[in-house]
């Protein structure tokens, strides 16, 4: 992109004006593209929270959702696809978890870690051969696509739209789980996962709401996220599931808040890199990251340190 | 009894030197043999003749066997008449055209003659056990060399031999770290990254430098290594970012490795793509031409002597720390064992193999590029040693020939649009391998969680035990 | 060498947020002795252990192994958020020590939850306990050079399994063993580590009186045999009075009581502690 062009008006700033006008695009970036990390961490900080596992198809999945569109959006109208693309990408979270993960409850946790490898490396290439590898483009939906002036800087609605609409379904999320019995069930699950089953809990029933979450969330992220980045290939999704990863790590694993506060912080700091002329350092950098807070603070902003019974 | 053995052994040896002598004396008689066939018949008169000859001659000087024996096979036939020869140089043919077999033979009958001298002078019968694998190993390699000696270099059962040994390697490596310690690392394709790169890096003939270097002024580094002296280098690069890397991560829980890992990967793959460092790591460019293999015994040697020093290390007292590590880390650290700088000493090892590896592969590949090092490489390979059983050398290394094989050679078919008659095959097309490859893994992973092997090795007495009772089974029946 | 006192306590306690599970303990073995500590379940006997083998950093106190610092830690240390009672406070430093740095001095233990290496024989198990005293390094011993010290380690492993008879047994894996034999294994898998100071926390749980008198023997044989001194945790009360030369109480973290054998059998606040627990 235009990095070069911007990079070095960062460091002059000849005036107040010029240099917001030169660093707003990246800063408004940074904030849409956090939100949409945030969507997509959620669901993984969750699942961890609850199984201990981290999902690596959970970037898949989000793939998934995009290529729905794609595909529902050619021959149907909006109102019809896009629940479709949402019911679709809820339906196939579920049922991963049921194929994929509920035979392995009792297995190692490794194995069930690469059960999930395996559900990525099998999505990846089915949607290679559904698409024939080659990109598709993202269809541009009303209102959020539409571009929008913000004081010098031109962007899509989108990038307005995402941290208000991040915002407001991580609020409903936390209602969810502390004032439903679902919700309590599922903190319960994530403090002791024996206990809870010994109590009575329907693990499976609180797993499986888990990840329709955590896949609702991925379709929505799906949705903001490739309306700002249009080109969808199978393994598109990969990379932002990562980094939204990194961000749930960062941000304390198994915390909610602590997944959105450090996805915002990834988006930020990612465009921060970019505005800096160092765009091919941008997912280095958030790795870089991760190994910085995994040597100084293991937990996370947010987590809570756990201690083994011997 | 036993200086009968060793009598035999002696035999032996003189037999396959004196058929390894003869051999090399008739490839280096070759242009004597042509002078004199020349002479004999005098077609050499024909201008097409002599050109004929000329390539033959030229391929001998190439030290290219296979064209040598193409072009002279296209001269002996270019004679209007049947050419009828002496004995010896009847024989003196026979041994050029048969050179790699003969050799072959040869080596596998020394290979016998020193099991038998092993076994014979072995007194408290200590290493009896080896005498076997000994023989069987070394008429592996001979197999090899007469396989590729008839398909040729670049033949698919080649291609797949040569990249399933590298693999092997790869895999048995993750292996000691995922199967063997508990650790569930996820960064075998960046310290594969580091390995190939230092490889290339490395080995670049000076007068290939400017070349390759073309946009960073020739690069930096003026000087090149030996091969041999380079992936050490390289296996020793990677093992040192492990390090690196370990410090910190492996105190932690080892789900933070997993991630850290994969993290570091991505950040050496972008760190070796970075312009900055052009002069060193050509940028995003390609790394070429830098000195390969030209047999796939190499790859076999260097990753048969590698995966014999991890069985080496798994089976002492070592192997037995990480494998109490994986059974239950508290049990182990109560029993003294350090449990970082154990868990550190395997990551550090593993890594060193994969650097190995990587430097096989850019053998292999003859070009690297950082971008190809993806978190899909780790995935596939982590996929190999899961096929192969969690915790099994054998299974590893067989996973891996099957693995490569399948995905390079038996599975293209349905990569291919194909008719039976006029009825189009449902399905079959680009992509469709990897779809049925993967449902294929899922499937293992799912239902046959133990893999090929299991945690068990693949052990000749157990086969030989296990057929004799099955004949049993069956003789009682 | 003439050690007098093996293993001391000094006001030791953990906390566990708000939980004092070991509360300002202080006790001491002397060399060849077998002390026993008991306490109802969850009075913190197995934390104790914990504090003394580094699985834990205890909150206060210290722990001498051999008259030398082994563990310690204070209000001022590490655990300054963590403390919140009124204990004697050591201005000392803070000293700890991981469980196998513990382990190398000379203190071994078994687990009350059996912890054998389950994909391991029972050989293995004990085999792989001897590493800590190797000489040689990754190089020798990868590429045998060490052969005369494997050897010595094997010879090692056999005697013991032989010892805690369970050589018939090599071969099989530990988790194939029966409750019995895999509690013996631990025993000898703890005394391949060569210790002085033997902690056995519940050796007895899960037998049956033949069996737990079987072991009241055993234990009191390898004592003799290996020199050891013994401090283990025990609800088998037969097995407490026949082979402890003296006997610690603790309820709740607390100590309560101690003595010889006679003493703790008739005092009143050991019978209040197991009131209607009373003697299995």
């Amino acid at each position: 992109m235009g990095a070069e062009d911007f990079g070095p008006h960062f460091s002059k700033g000849t005036s107040m004006s010029d240099f917001i006008s030169a660093n707003l695009p990246y800063l408004l970036a940074g904030i849409s593209v956090g939100g949409q990390y945030a969507l997509i961490a959620i669901g993984y900080t969750m699942v961890y929270g609850i199984l201990r596992l981290i999902n690596f198809a959970h970037g898949d999945i989000f793939t998934v959702a995009a290529y729905c569109m794609v595909y529902m959006n050619a021959t149907l109208p909006l109102y019809l696809s896009l629940p479709l693309t949402i019911i679709l990408t809820v339906l196939l979270g579920f049922s991963v978890e049921r194929i994929a993960y509920k035979p392995l409850r009792s297995a190692p946790r490794m194995s069930i870690m690469i059960s999930a490898i395996g559900v990525s490396y099998l999505l990846q290439n089915l949607m290679w051969y559904i698409t024939g590898g080659l990109a598709k483009q993202y269809p541009t939906l009303p209102f959020i696509s539409n571009p929008v002036s913000i004081y010098t800087a031109t962007t899509k609605m989108v990038t307005l739209v995402t941290p208000v609409l991040t915002l407001v379904l991580v609020v409903a999320l936390v209602q969810l789980i502390n004032h439903t019995k679902v919700g309590m069930a599922m903190r319960a699950v994530s403090k002791d996962f024996e206990t809870s089953k010994l109590m009575g809990i329907k693990i499976n029933k609180v797993i499986s709401v888990t990840f329709i979450i955590g896949s609702f969330l991925a379709a929505v992220g799906s949705m903001l996220y490739f309306s700002n980045y249009t080109a969808v290939t199978p393994t598109a999704g990969a990379m932002p599931g990562l980094k939204a990863f990194v961000a749930a790590v960062f941000g304390g694993i198994g915390s909610i808040p602590g997944a959105v506060i450090g996805a915002f912080i990834i988006g930020i700091a990612e465009n921060i890199i970019k505005a800096l002329g160092l765009t091919s350092f941008s997912d280095a950098f958030t790795f870089a990251l991760l190994i910085i807070i995994l040597i100084f603070k293991p937990t996370g902003l947010f987590g809570e340190p756990q201690q083994e019974k011997v | 009894m036993k200086t009968v053995k060793i009598l035999i052994a002696l035999v032996l040896a003189v037999c396959a030197v004196t058929v390894i002598y003869f051999a090399q004396s008739a490839k280096d008689s070759l242009p004597g043999l042509l002078e004199t066939m020349d002479a004999q018949q005098l077609a050499a008169q024909d201008d097409k003749m002599l050109k004929a000859r000329d390539r033959v001659t030229d391929a001998l000087e190439e030290g290219d066997r296979e064209k040598t024996l193409r072009n002279l096979t296209r001269y002996l036939d270019g004679f209007s008449d049947k050419l009828t020869f002496s004995d010896g140089v009847n024989r003196e043919l026979m041994l050029f055209k048969n050179y790699p077999v003969l050799t072959a033979g040869s080596i596998f009958l020394l290979a016998i003659a020193l099991a038998l001298v092993v076994y014979a002078l072995d007194k408290g019968k200590k290493f009896k056990k080896l005498a076997l694998p000994l023989v069987l190993i070394a008429a592996l390699y001979c197999g090899i060399y007469i396989v590729e000696n008839i398909t040729g270099v670049n033949s698919m059962l080649m291609t797949v031999l040569k990249k399933g040994a590298i693999y092997a390697l790869i895999a048995v490596s993750m292996n000691l770290l995922n199967g063997f310690t508990g650790l569930f690392s996820l960064g075998q394709a960046g310290f594969m990254l580091i390995g190939a790169y230092a490889y290339a890096i490395l080995s670049i003939p000076v007068e290939n430098r400017a070349q390759v270097y073309q946009y960073y002024a020739g690069g930096l580094i003026q000087f090149s290594l030996p091969p041999l002296l380079s992936i050490v280098i390289a296996g020793l690069a990677a093992a040192f970012f492990a390090f690196l890397i370990g410090l910190p991560v492996l105190r932690l829980k080892s789900d933070y490795l997993a991630i850290a890992t994969l993290g570091f990967a991505e950040i050496i793959r972008a760190v070796f793509q970075y312009e900055g460092l052009g002069p060193i790591t050509n940028g995003s460019n390609l790394l070429r031409r830098f000195t390969v293999f030209s047999t796939a015994l190499y790859p076999f040697a260097i990753a048969g002597v590698c995966i014999a020093l991890i069985t080496l290390l798994i089976h002492s007292t070592y192997g037995r720390a990480f494998k109490a590590i994986r059974d239950d880390e508290v049990a182990a650290e109560a029993m003294g064992i350090n449990l970082f700088a154990h868990k550190q000493l395997a990551f550090v090892i593993s890594s060193f193999f994969a650097g190995v590896g990587g430097a096989l592969l850019a053998m292999y590949q003859t070009t690297v590029q950082a971008a190809a090092f993806t978190s899909a490489m780790t995935y596939e390979i982590l996929l190999i040693v899961v096929i192969g059983g969690m915790g099994s050398i054998s299974g590893s290394v067989i996973a891996s020939f099957l693995f490569v094989a399948a995905s390079e050679w038996w599975l293209r078919f349905l990569d291919n649009e194909t008719m039976i008659g006029s009825f189009q095959v449902p399905l079959l097309r680009s992509g469709f391998r990897m779809v049925a490859f993967s449902a294929v893994i899922m499937a293992v992973v799912l239902f046959y969680r133990k893999g090929i092997m299991g945690d068990k090795e693949f052990s000749l007495a157990r086969m030989i035990g296990w057929t004799r009772h099955r004949k049993e089974a069956h003789d009682e029946r | 060498m003439s050690v007098e006192t093996m293993l001391e306590l000094k006001h030791v306690t953990m906390q566990f947020g708000g939980v004092v599970a070991v509360d300002d303990l202080s006790m001491h073995i002397k060399k060849d002795e077998i002390v026993a500590l008991i306490g109802p379940n969850g009075a913190g006997k197995t934390t104790a252990f914990n504090c003394i083998t580094g699985v834990y950093a205890p909150t206060n106190g210290q722990v001498f192994y051999q008259d030398k610092l082994i563990v310690s830690n204070h209000p001022q240390g590490r655990m300054k958020q963590l403390y919140v009672g009124s204990h004697k406070q050591f201005p000392s430093e803070v000293v700890e020590n991981t469980p196998d740095q513990i382990t190398k001095l000379g203190v071994a233990r078994t687990f009350q939850n059996i912890r054998l290496f389950k994909t391991q024989t029972a050989f293995e198990n004990v085999l792989i306990a001897t590493h800590l005293h190797r000489k040689s390094n990754l190089f020798s011993a990868t590429l045998r050079l060490n052969y005369k010290e494997e050897q010595q380690h094997r010879e090692l492993a056999e005697q013991l399994l032989d010892a805690v008879g369970l050589l018939k047994e090599k071969d099989e894996l530990a988790v194939s063993l029966p409750y019995g034999k895999q509690r013996r294994l631990e025993i000898a898998r703890a005394l391949a580590t060569k210790p002085q100071l033997l902690l056995l926390d519940e050796p007895a749980a899960g037998m049956n009186p033949q069996e737990t008198e079987a072991l009241a023997k055993f234990i009191v044989g390898i004592r003799k045999r290996f020199g050891l001194t013994i401090f283990l945790i025990e609800h088998h009360m037969d097995l407490v009075m026949d082979i402890s030369d003296r006997i610690y109480v603790i309820d709740f973290g607390k100590q309560i009581a101690t003595g010889l054998p006679e003493q703790i059998q008739d005092n009143p606040a050991v019978i209040a502690a197991y009131l209607g627990v009373d003697e299995e």
